[in-house]
Order: C-alpha cells, then structure tokens, then sequence
C-alpha cells in the first residue's frame, strides 16, 4: 500500500519579503497549496513609541506620532492632538475644525490609494501600483504646499493647526477633486468588473456579522460585514456632522466587499472635501488659549486684562490629573489613544490602540483551508501597516 | 512561386570560386541556416526586451530605458552583460547536477522549434514532413527541466513555483495539441511550409484566422500559458513565492531562463501568425499585385523583393502578437492555481475538443 | 433537454461577458499608452520645492537670545547652545550653536517656536555626505546663504 500523503510543509513567509506588506513574518503551515495554518509574528517594527511618549511633551511628541502610520500621517496627529485638547477642555475655532477635517480626509484618500496599489499587485496586476503613485504625488503636493513636508507633516497643534492655509490652496484642492473622480471611474473600469480580479477575491476570506464584532475589528473590515459603523456619525467629532455624506458599506463581508467599501470611501471623502472647502469659514485657525501657562493669571480669554504673548511662547500645557480614551475613525479602523495624564508636561501612560493590530488578529481564522495565493489576498485586503502594529 | 534562385546552389558556386573544396561549401551551408536563426533568436530576444519595457513604460505613464544608448535600445545588452558577469552560485545542499541541468533543459527545446518556423515559402531550417507536430512534441520536454530546477533548488518556495509549473505546462498542453490537429484537418498536412501556403490562397480571406475563430483565442492562451506569461505566471509570482523556481539562480542560469521565456514567447508568436493569420503572406497575394503591375515573377531580383516583403510581414505579425501578450501582462491579474487548472481542463479542453469536431464535421460535409 | 440549451446560453453569455469587462481593461491601459510620462529625473530635472518646505535649517548668528527653546520643543533635544552669562553684561553670551543634520528629522518645531526667527528652513535637501560627521553643522555652516536649486 503506498503511503501517498505526505507531512504538511512550514514555510516562512519571512520579514524579507517582496509583498509589500511591511515586515511581517507569517509561518505557514501548507497541505500541498492548501493552507491548514498561518502564525503572524510580530515586532520587527517596535520602536518603543508608548515609552517614548512619556518623556515627551505634545509638541514635542507629534513628530514622532506620524510614523506609525506612515501613510495616513493626518489621522495619528489628530489623535495625540485631541487626546490632551478633550482632556484639559480646549476648544478649537471653526475654521480650524474644518482645515482638519480636509486633511484628514485628503489623508485617507492617500492611504486607500496606497492600500489600492499593493492590494492589486499582489493580486498580480502591477499597473494600478503606478497609477495610484500618480494621485498620491497630487495629494503630497497639496500637503507639502499647506504642511511644508510631503509625509511627515508635524501640522496639527493642540488647539488647532500650525498654520494657515497658503493662498489658492483651495482652488487647487477643488481642482484635485474633479480629477480625482475620474480617476477613480477609471480604476474601477480597469479592475471591478475584470472576471480574473473577481475569481480572485469573490468569497475569499468572509467574516460575518457576528465574527467581525467578536474579534473586535474596525473600519472597512467591519463595514465590508454589513455593519455600519463609522465614528465620523457616531462620535461627531471635528464638523462632519455639517456636512452631507452617507457611511459606505457592503453585505457580503468578503475581499470584494472590503474593496467595494474603501473604492466607495475615496469618493465619499471626495465629496466631503468639496463641501468643506466651500463651506470654509473664516477666523482664527490656533486656539491660543492653549498656548497660555496652565497657571496663567487667572484671566478669561480676550478679557481686559488677558496678557499673552504674540508670537509663540514656548509650550507647556500641562496634561490635567485625569485618564481618557480618544479615538477617530483612521483609514485601517479606529485608531485611539487612552491617555492618562498626571498634571505634568508628560503624559503618566499614552497607550496606541492601533488598528492593525487588532484586525490582524483575525488572520488565521480566515486563513485556514484557503490556497497559498490567497494568504496575499486576505493579509492586503485587512490592509496592514506595521508602523502601527508594531508602534 | 517559381523557384529561379536556387540558395544552395549559389552559395555553392561562390564558395567554390573563392578555391575551396565544394565538401566545405556543402558542411558551411549545413551549418549556416541553424547558425543564422539562433543569431535571429536571440536578436529577437533583445528587441522583445526592450519593446516590453518601453511598453510597460508607456502603459504606466513613464519613460522607460533612455540612457543606455539612444533611446534605450542598448538596455538588453546592458542586462545581458550584466548577467553574464554575475558570481554563479549553486546551494550548499542542492543536487547540483539538477540544478544545473535545469535550465538547459527548459531551453534548448525552444530553440530546436525554431527549426520548422519558416519565414518564407523556402526561408525555413527544416521543411519536416510532421512540421508542427515536432513543436508539440520537443515542448513536452520543459516540464522536466522545470521540475529539475525547482527541485534542486532544495528551497521551499522553489520547490512549490515548480510544481504548479509543471501542473500548468502539462494541462495546457492538450488544448494547444488539439488546435493544432484542427489546422492540420483544415491543410491536410502537418508541415508548416503548407499550412501557410494553403492559407495564401485568397489573401485576407483565406487565412485561418476566419475559418477558425474559437481554435485561435484557445490556442492564442494555451501558448500564453506555456509561455508562463501574466494571466497565467504563477510559477513566478513574485508576491507570494519571491521567484518561484527560479529563486536560487544567478548569473547565466538565470539569463538561460530568462532569455528562454521570452524566446518562447517570440516562438509562440511565431506559431499563432503561421496558423492563424497566413503567416508570409500579405492581405492582398503578392503575385496579384506584381501582376497587376506588369512585372515578371521570375526574375531574380523580383524574387528577394518578395523573400524581403515576406519576412518584413511575418515579424510584423509576430511582433504584433508579442505586444498584445505584454498588453495583457499589465493588465490582467494573475489567475489562482486551481482556477488555472481549472481553466485548462473545464474550459480550454472542452473548447477545443468541440473545435475539432465542428472542423472534421464541416470537412466531411464540403469535401 | 430545454435545460440543456439554457445552461448552454447562460454559459455562453456569462463568457461574452466576461471578455467585454477584460476588453474595457485593455482600453484603461492602452489609453494610457498616449498619455506624456509623469516621471521627473531626478538629476537631469528636479522639482521646485514650496514655499513652505522643510529643508535644511538656517540660523543667524546675530539674532539668537540663546533661550533654549528650539532645545525644549525638539523631539530629540538636538540644537547644541553654547552660552556663558556673562555678568559684565548681564546677557548671555553665544559662543556656539550646531545642529547635527545626521540625527535632525527636519520636523520644524525649532523654527516654529523659536521668538527672534533666528532660525529658519531653506529648500535645500540634498545633503548627502561620505562622512557623517560633516553633517554636524555649526553655527558657520547653518549661516551660509543656501545653494538654489536649478531653474
């Protein structure tokens, strides 16, 4: 009798790997191609990012927080803004508000965009990792023309923003927007209805409804499960509740739908932009409140008696002796922060709750009795970022 | 078409007047034709090279080579070179005999296929009489190289591209057989040199391609999938298997497999306009025009005109082929293994088998 | 046997569509095959950075208070102050100011928050050096009117 059935085979989808996921190593556990278990390992990225932040006051802690998401760079300094303004009770002006909002989302159209290009070359079509580069140069330039840096931006303030917009800013982030749409009808005449793209992620990698609230998953992961869930409707934070836009979701809860999903998201966010860029009020776009001493002199804002001095004063707003958890609806899911503060310039604990984390969790799960070429189907459709995951 | 130049012949008498013996006349021209078509081959190689990175250029809104030589078109050789004077190195643990062997074996049936490819009624290496038979034949060979040089890699991931190639080359094999035999019902005769002239009857008209529709797209990706091309390059997916079986190699191995891969896709080319789209011939028959303009075909010069003009519309086929294969390239996704599979038995067999049966049925009816 | 047929239509319509969808690709991508390459080569054409790029930094010897602020507000505490006070004066004096552009992430908070606007970004950003410690500039170095790049 020939013993035909052979050991399963572990293979290590090592950290060094051309599948532009970041460094993730996943050990493979094959059945021939059929894939019986996969075991993300984690932390080739860890750079101490929580410990650091206890030594750091705000200003001098929002370089780093871009690098965790290295491509969503507005969502990571909204959140270690908000977390101290919503803690100590600082307003921020209207306008302020509303040059945030564009940023952010500016900023998630550029991380689906790059999400978008290694989704589809690891699916094997290699041109829309070109095209997606195009857009996103158009979205580096409006950042570096506002920010003064293409990625890393060091923009937002507690308070508000650093500074004001330059003068056209947005006529040409208008302009970007009627481009960009149909740019987008132009990748989904390119990939939504190819059969062999369909073949590839119909069905592939299905989370119900109630699975995907179980393991705690957030943003498209839980949208693509007909769940709709998004803290820009729920939290109101920002101005979204000003302006007309609907939540993008799906039923089917596969690789298309998160797809579906984050395609719709690009043109929502495009649709947000333009109202916000109409609808910009004027006025201040930095609550110097906060640039004021804590223990100031006591005087209410634009009183009298209110001294403070022009030009920036160096920042010392102190973290009030309380605990909090701020979060904001990030492109990956719901990024937050858990801030404890104990009435110092440094945070006591500035916990990241990061999105990347949490849904890769659910890897194995979907992994097991797939095929060797859907792991890269599945891993782009969660669409990681190690930055975060690791922090 | 009147043979008034007699090649052999020719060269014989010129050799003969230049004070060597006719046996060297006779032992040179033996050598010549094979010589000349791989020089062609892998001329052909580095025009491919070059053509599919100006495409993929333009398609992805860039530029492409342009500063090695004018317009890039040194850039192959720049690659070759490179290659060539790369370390080679062979694993620790590998079976070196294997994986050395490898690479030879998936190549040289390519180049041996170039032998029945004719670019003229008498511009051929080899009229055999099983003509396109021996190309089907002598391709069933790669598989074995293949499975040699992903084995001997003593690499996981090699290991995995060469099975699934083998798994491909292997089901695609019988569409692209069974297309063949339904051209060979239409010519009754396998050799190529026929194929073509019984399709330069009437011109355009007459060409395969008409006659044969549904054998042409499942022939055209039967070869795209012998060729291991995007849809179908799963062995190499770079993504998932860094480079499949072919992760191990370096220096001139892997220029073999790489010059190999694209001289097959020139061959494919090569075949897909000499079976379907009347290979030599013009739209309009050559012999029509010359005669309409009152020129003799038997003179000399009339007849390297014509020889000229055919192999000017061949490679202009063939090279229009080539560019829709690096069209598809990038834009098509790459197909899963089983759904490659799939596609192979359930789809493209099936095809082909009713293409055949449709071809014998209407020969018996109209013979 | 009228099922048959069905499944036969199904299927081939199924197909006709499915080469239409893959024919609307081949059209996105051969249309782009008339479009003017987006690329910029780097040495032979470079892009003109904005207004507010972050380059590197420019100090002026003459305005600096020698506060100490660009130190607190860096990430990383970089800018080095060399200050004595001196009595005689009852100022401080600067004897020395360097910024390691090695370990400098370029984030701008030093410029932002400094209160003379002693410091300021240039658009330079090629920097590039065999020896890393000639990346340490003092206050000679950062005074230097920046190169401009090519117009």
């Amino acid at each position: 009798m020939l013993e035909t059935k052979t050991d399963p085979m572990v293979v290590s989808m090592g950290p060094h790997h051309p599948s532009m996921h970041g460094v993730l190593r996943l050990i493979v556990t094959l059945d021939g191609e059929n894939v019986i278990d996969c075991e993300p390992v984690l932390g080739y990225l860890h750079r101490g990012m929580e410990k650091i932040a206890e030594n750091r006051s705000v200003v001098q802690y929002l370089p780093y927080v871009t690098r965790w998401d290295y491509l969503a760079t507005m969502f990571t300094e909204a959140i270690t803004v908000n977390a101290p303004e919503k803690l100590a009770n600082i307003e921020i002006p209207k306008r302020a508000s509303y040059i945030r909002m564009v940023m952010l989302e500016l900023s998630r159209i550029a991380s689906h965009l790059l999400w978008l290009g290694p989704f589809m070359a690891d699916i094997g079509a290699q041109t829309p990792f070109f095209y997606i580069f195009r857009e996103r140069e158009m979205v580096y330039d409006l950042f570096e023309s506002a920010t003064g840096m293409r990625m890393m931006h060091n923009y937002f303030r507690v308070g508000g923003v650093a500074t004001d917009l330059p003068y056209g800013w947005v006529e040409k982030a208008l302009q970007f927007c009627d481009y960009f749409e149909t740019k987008v009808d132009e990748y989904e005449q390119l990939i939504t209805r190819n059969p062999i793209f369909l073949k590839r992620v119909k069905g592939i990698g299905t989370i119900s409804r109630n699975e995907a609230i179980s393991w705690g998953l957030s943003g498209p992961m839980l949208r693509g499960s007909a769940i709709a869930w998004d803290l820009r409707k729920l939290d109101q934070y920002e101005s979204y509740s000003d302006i007309d836009w609907s939540i993008a979701y799906e039923s089917s809860g596969d690789c298309l739908a998160r797809y579906l999903v984050r395609i719709t998201e690009m043109r929502e966010s495009t649709k947000i932009i333009r109202q916000a860029l109409q609808m910009m009020p004027g006025g201040p776009y930095e609550n110097l409140e906060a640039r004021r001493l804590y223990y100031g002199k006591g005087s209410t804002w634009n009183d009298f008696d209110y001294q403070y001095i022009g030009k920036k004063p160096s920042p010392t707003l102190k973290i009030p002796n309380n605990e909090h958890y701020v979060r904001v609806e990030a492109p990956k899911g719901e990024l937050g922060v858990y801030l404890l503060g104990n009435d110092n310039l440094f945070p006591w604990r500035f916990k990241i709750r990061a999105p990347g984390f949490i849904n890769l969790q659910i890897l194995p799960y979907l992994v097991q009795g797939m095929k060797l070429a859907d792991i890269m189907t599945i891993l782009g459709s969660v669409d990681l970022i190690m930055g975060e995951c690791d922090r | 078409m009147l043979q008034v130049l007699d090649l052999r012949q020719s060269f014989l008498t010129i050799i003969e007047n230049f004070g060597l013996p006719s046996s060297t006349g006779i032992l040179l021209w033996a050598v010549f034709p094979i010589l000349a078509f791989v020089i062609i081959a892998f001329l052909g190689v580095l025009v491919v090279v070059w053509l599919e990175r100006k495409i993929s250029a333009g398609v992805q809104q860039r530029i492409g080579p342009e500063y090695a030589g004018p317009l890039g078109f040194l850039q192959p050789v720049a690659d070759g070179v490179k290659l060539l004077v790369k370390e080679d190195i062979i694993p620790a643990k590998s079976d070196s005999l294997l994986f050395t062997l490898g690479p030879a074996i998936v190549v040289i049936p390519v180049f041996l296929a170039y032998t029945i490819v004719p670019f003229g009624e008498h511009l051929i290496v080899a009229d055999l009489q099983i003509g396109i038979f021996f190309w089907i034949a002598i391709s069933s060979v790669a598989p074995i190289g293949l499975f040699m040089a992903g084995y001997g890699s003593n690499n996981k991931y090699s290991f995995l591209g060469g099975l699934r190639a083998v798994a491909q080359s292997i089901s695609y094999e019988l569409p692209l057989a069974l297309c063949v035999l339904a051209i060979s019902l239409l010519s009754d005769d396998l050799s190529t040199v026929s194929i073509v002239e019984k399709q330069n009857t009437f011109g355009l008209l007459s060409w395969n391609f008409w006659k044969q529709p549904i054998g042409f797209l499942a022939f055209l990706i039967s070869a795209l999938a012998e060729c291991e091309r995007l849809p179908f390059d799963l062995p190499e997916a770079e993504e998932e298997l860094v480079a499949g079986y072919q992760t191990e190699y370096t220096g001139m191995k892997f220029a073999l497999f790489y010059v190999g891969s694209y001289v097959n896709l020139i061959l494919s080319s090569l075949f897909v306009t000499i079976l379907y789209l009347g290979g030599w011939g013009l739209p309009i028959p050559i012999e029509l025009i010359f005669s309409n303009l009152n020129i003799p075909g038997n003179l000399p010069e009339i007849q390297v005109l014509s020889a000229f003009v055919g192999i000017l519309v061949t490679l202009f086929k063939t090279f229009l082929l080539v560019f829709l294969a690096i069209l598809t390239r990038w834009t098509l996704p790459r197909v899963r293994i089983d759904q490659l599979l799939d596609l192979g038995w359930k789809f493209l067999l099936p095809i082909s088998l009713g293409n055949l049966l449709l071809t014998s049925s209407l020969k018996l009816l109209f013979s | 046997m009228f099922r048959f047929t069905k499944r036969i239509t199904d299927y081939s319509q199924e197909i006709s569509q499915a080469s239409k969808y893959i024919g609307q690709g081949f059209n996105v991508t051969f249309d782009h095959m008339s479009r003017a390459p987006i690329t910029v080569h780097y040495p032979y054409g470079e892009m003109i950075p904005s207004e507010r790029f972050r380059g590197r930094i420019h100090f002026e010897f003459d305005k600096c208070i020698a506060c100490e602020v660009c130190v607190r507000v860096c990430p990383i505490n970089l800018p080095v102050v060399d200050w004595e006070f001196k009595s005689s004066i009852k100022k401080k004096q600067l004897k020395s100011y360097s910024i390691d552009f090695g370990v400098c992430i370029f984030c701008g908070n030093c410029v932002e928050y400094c209160p003379t606007n002693c410091l300021s970004m240039t658009e330079e950003y090629a920097l590039s050096v065999y020896d890393r410690h000639e990346l340490n500039f003092d206050h000679m170095a950062l005074g230097r009117i920046p190169t401009v790049t090519a117009i």
